[in-house]
């Protein structure tokens, strides 16, 4: 058992050595009728050597490391969570522990139960946040949006964190994808991209500049009626 | 308190030559804490001129030219003797605790530049001492006369009014208890408020010129700290909060008559101190202090018993677990710097019954083949240690029955029958006890992770990428008589197809419980565990080179237990790319900065010892400009 600890001693030197990587994956898949599937996805991966070492701590800058379980359970409880709310089904969730991906998908009648969904989740975990997007699907104008206004709250909260807490995000990014059945006509966000089906639009920004007010993911987008 | 730490700043470094006080006749004979730093020799190495013109020096003049609406030039102009010795010390007595610093003054006038106008108005006098009391509550003090300084905080025991015949001598009462006290009868109030007046006038009496203590504004309150507003006056604060709940005025009130007492009690007790001559008795009178000081060292720490510490802060009700630290006495440490080296040592008592024990677990040591396997050269860091394995599951019980005093008998059976269980010799050959772990080198490492890639249509699709991970490489080694229980293991992990076993090496793969890949070699009675194959290759072939320098292989052999740090082989392996912006911070701090060990030797006497060596760097002075120099590179980032 001492052997262990002095090994883990050890491991905490690795840390110091790497700035992390992650992505936060982001994709909506939308029906003409305005039901879709949104499919969240958050990879470790890049960071799995630090990961897997810091999961053999106890706890890490004051913060304790779950474990395994810990993990698995929190993700089952969000799943039978998810699956009690109003608009939402089929929710599923994967975690591979080796690579540190996991993913949770479900379904929704209308894009407006994610908004309510996302304030819940928020709300559960006590985070404060005043600029998380909402969603709106106008079936007649065939028009999706997503509005998203940065806060000046994000980026005071953000500051609070002490310096080796805030370095977690400096490397991370986040992708927003957005499917449709039918063509896009036009889009207002410049920094998006659209695919050449014409039926996706993809935009990919660091997490520090969307923290930093930097980048905007609010985007209007018609599509062909 | 921002004050009073500023104030401990400035003593350190002020210096004046002049004749040599010595306070420490002045700390009472029960202080369970002392410390003491000398700052004629901090001077030595960091002369007042130079401190003068440094970074720090001038912002501390700065500041106080600032503060005080004066020009300070130097911080000889402060009033503070600094051929002296500044103490420290904690005495707890029943009722109340003290933190107090001794500072020896040259020039008093000089010092009391210091205060503002409304400080100045508040200083008492009492023959030749000068009083000051500041903060709202009063807990913080000031007292000096042409010699010395010396500042007092108070803060009253929670367990002492738990007592009710003690509390209601003072004129506390049990609030818990009344549910609404200031509605039973007009005579409790005139009871409470009597006792408040009571405790200021015996207050005043005691500094003779405050009118009531609780009337007066905190005097240094604005200097000290802004937040804490004064205590209103008494009349006054019973008009205001009409409209609070009786609990919480009945509360209010208490609490000001606790901090009439308080202030009542810190005056009378330093004035006790101020008064007190050497032939008083004093700390001096304790040979575990004494022990703890050294007339090369720059600073002294001395803390009284443990189990006598430990025991005293117990609420009544606990003391049966009050053994906790029975065997363990008093602690001390001392700081020396010079042109070479920081150094600290420290030692800890032991009673006969601990130290018999762990002179047996300590009598051991490394074992000598380790050596041929460190290349100092190139090393980054290393941990040693050599306890007897058969001593320790020996003397485990007998340690444990010691701490859990009230269950003696339980842990003592436990022990036998641990004992009985459990072959002593037979592990110790398994685990002779001795075991050195080195940081010998960080190589890149290619590592796999999961990604994405996204087609035309911006369908995702899983791939695989490679990138490089710079890991340290490290080698463990631990001395085994007996492998055969380490070579049943291991072979039951290749029959699970967790280890692959292949010229007489183990390898275990890296998973996500592993981060490293991990080779295992037994030879010589010595078990290698090593992240690097080559390493491992080359000790199973003979052919692996050490290079052990005289310093090292001394530390080694001499001490029980090691530690080496060497920022410099860190810092010219350090994967630059990695490691992005930090790079530049981590990559200075550690070019500039010697080697780091510590060691401990056992048991000498009855104590316990270890020590801390820092290395100065070849193009720095000595160790104070060396650590003034590392400090500016952590604040120039």
């Amino acid at each position: 058992m001492f052997k262990n600890r002095l090994f883990v001693i050890f491991l905490l030197t690795i840390p110091v050595f790497f700035t992390s990587c992650f992505e936060v994956i982001e994709e909506i898949i939308m029906r003409k009728d305005g039901t879709g599937t949104m499919v969240l996805t958050v990879n470790l991966s890049q960071s799995k050597t630090r990961i897997a070492a810091i999961m053999l701590m106890d706890s890490i800058h004051g913060y304790k490391v779950p474990d395994k379980q810990e993990i698995q359970q929190e993700i089952d409880k969000t799943v039978a969570q998810l699956g009690s709310m109003p608009g939402i089904s089929n929710v599923r969730s994967t975690a591979d522990f080796t690579n540190f991906v996991g993913d949770i998908r479900f379904s929704f009648r209308d894009v407006s139960d994610v908004n309510h969904l996302i304030k819940a989740l928020l709300e559960q975990y006590k985070v404060k946040s005043t600029n998380i997007p909402t969603y709106n699907y106008n079936k007649e104008d065939a028009r999706f949006t997503r509005v998203y206004s940065y806060s000046n709250d994000v980026r005071t909260q953000f500051n609070q964190l002490k310096d080796r807490d805030k370095e977690v995000f400096s490397a991370a990014a986040y992708v927003s994808i957005l499917r449709f059945e039918t063509i896009i006509t036009s889009y207002s966000n410049k920094l998006a991209r659209i695919s050449k089906n014409q039926q996706a639009i993809i935009q990919r920004l660091a997490i520090p500049d969307l923290i930093n007010g930097r980048a905007n993911i609010s985007n209007q987008i018609q599509l062909l009626k | 308190m921002r004050r009073v730490l500023q104030l401990i700043a400035l003593s350190l470094f002020t210096g004046y030559t002049g004749i040599a006080q010595d306070f420490s006749y002045k700390i009472p004979e029960t202080a369970s804490a002392v410390a003491s730093i000398k700052s004629d020799q901090l001077f030595q190495l960091f002369s007042i001129e130079e401190f003068n013109h440094s970074t720090l020096g001038q912002r501390l003049l700065d500041e106080l030219s600032k503060k005080a609406n004066g020009s300070y030039k130097s911080i000889a102009d402060l009033g503070f003797n600094l051929s002296s010795t500044i103490y420290y010390y904690h005495q707890k007595t029943d009722s109340i605790s003290y933190h107090c610093l001794l500072i020896p003054l040259t020039d008093a006038r000089k010092f009391e530049t210091l205060f503002n106008e409304t400080s100045h108005a508040s200083i008492k006098q009492q023959g030749e001492i000068r009083i000051l009391q500041t903060d709202g509550n009063k807990k913080n003090l000031l007292m000096w006369n042409n010699d010395m300084l010396y500042v007092a905080y108070g803060s009253l025991n929670t367990y002492f009014f738990n007592d009710s015949l003690t509390a209601s001598r003072y004129g506390i009462r049990d609030l818990s208890y009344i549910d609404n006290p200031y509605d039973e009868t007009v005579y409790d109030t005139a009871v409470i408020t009597d006792a408040a007046e009571a405790a200021a006038e015996a207050a005043t009496e005691a500094v003779d010129t405050v009118e009531t203590t609780v009337e007066t504004e905190a005097p240094m309150s604005e200097a000290v700290t802004e937040e804490i507003p004064g205590i209103p006056p008494v009349p006054e604060a019973i008009e205001e909060i009409k409209e609070e709940s009786a609990y919480t005025r009945a509360n209010k009130e208490q609490e000001i008559i606790k901090d009439s007492l308080v202030s009542a009690w810190m005056v009378t007790y330093s004035l006790d101190i101020f008064n007190k001559n050497n032939s008083s008795p004093s700390i001096l009178n304790n040979p575990a202090y004494l022990r703890s000081l050294d007339k090369n060292a720059i600073g002294s720490f001395w803390l009284a018993d443990l189990q006598r510490i430990y025991s005293g802060y117990l609420p009544y009700n606990f003391l049966k677990y009050g053994n906790m630290l029975k065997g363990y006495g008093s602690v001390n440490a001392r700081l020396y710097m010079d042109k070479e080296h920081m150094r600290i040592t420290g030692e800890m008592a032991l009673d006969e019954d601990k130290a018999d024990a762990y002179r047996k677990i300590y009598d051991k040591k490394l074992n000598k083949k380790f050596l041929k396997y460190i290349k100092s050269d190139s090393l980054i860091g290393f941990m040693s240690y050599a306890f007897d394995t058969e001593s320790y599951l020996k003397e485990l019980p007998k340690i444990f029955s010691q701490t859990y005093g009230t269950f003696s008998e339980e842990i003592d059976l436990g022990g036998d029958l641990l004992s009985l269980m459990l072959d002593e010799k037979a592990i110790a050959k398994v685990v002779k006890g001795d075991a050195l772990i080195l940081i010998t080198n960080l190589t890149p490492k290619e590592s796999t992770y999961q990604t994405y890639v996204y087609d035309e249509n911006y369908e995702r699709k899983d791939t695989v990428q490679t990138k490089t991970e710079t890991l340290p490489d490290i080698l463990c080694m631990f001395s085994s008589d007996d492998t055969h229980l380490i070579e049943k293991l291991l072979k039951y992990g290749i029959s699970k197809h967790k280890i692959q076993f292949a010229n007489n090496i183990y390898s275990l793969y890296h998973s996500t419980k592993n981060p490293f890949n991990l080779h295992i070699l037994l030879k010589d009675g010595i078990v290698f565990m090593g992240t690097s194959l080559t390493d491992i290759e080359q000790i199973n072939a003979g052919t692996y080179k050490g290079n052990l320098n005289k310093q090292q292989k001394e530390l080694l052999l001499k001490n029980n237990m090691t530690m080496f740090f060497s920022p410099k082989n860190l810092h010219d392996k350090m994967p630059v790319l990695e490691m992005e912006n930090m790079s530049e911070t981590i990559s200075k701090l550690l070019g500039n900065s010697g080697n780091v060990y510590l060691k401990s030797s056992g048991i000498k006497g009855n104590y316990i010892s270890a020590e801390l060596i820092a290395d100065v760097p070849n193009n720095q002075e000595n160790a104070l400009k060396y650590f003034f120099s590392l400090f500016n590179d952590i604040k120039a980032q």
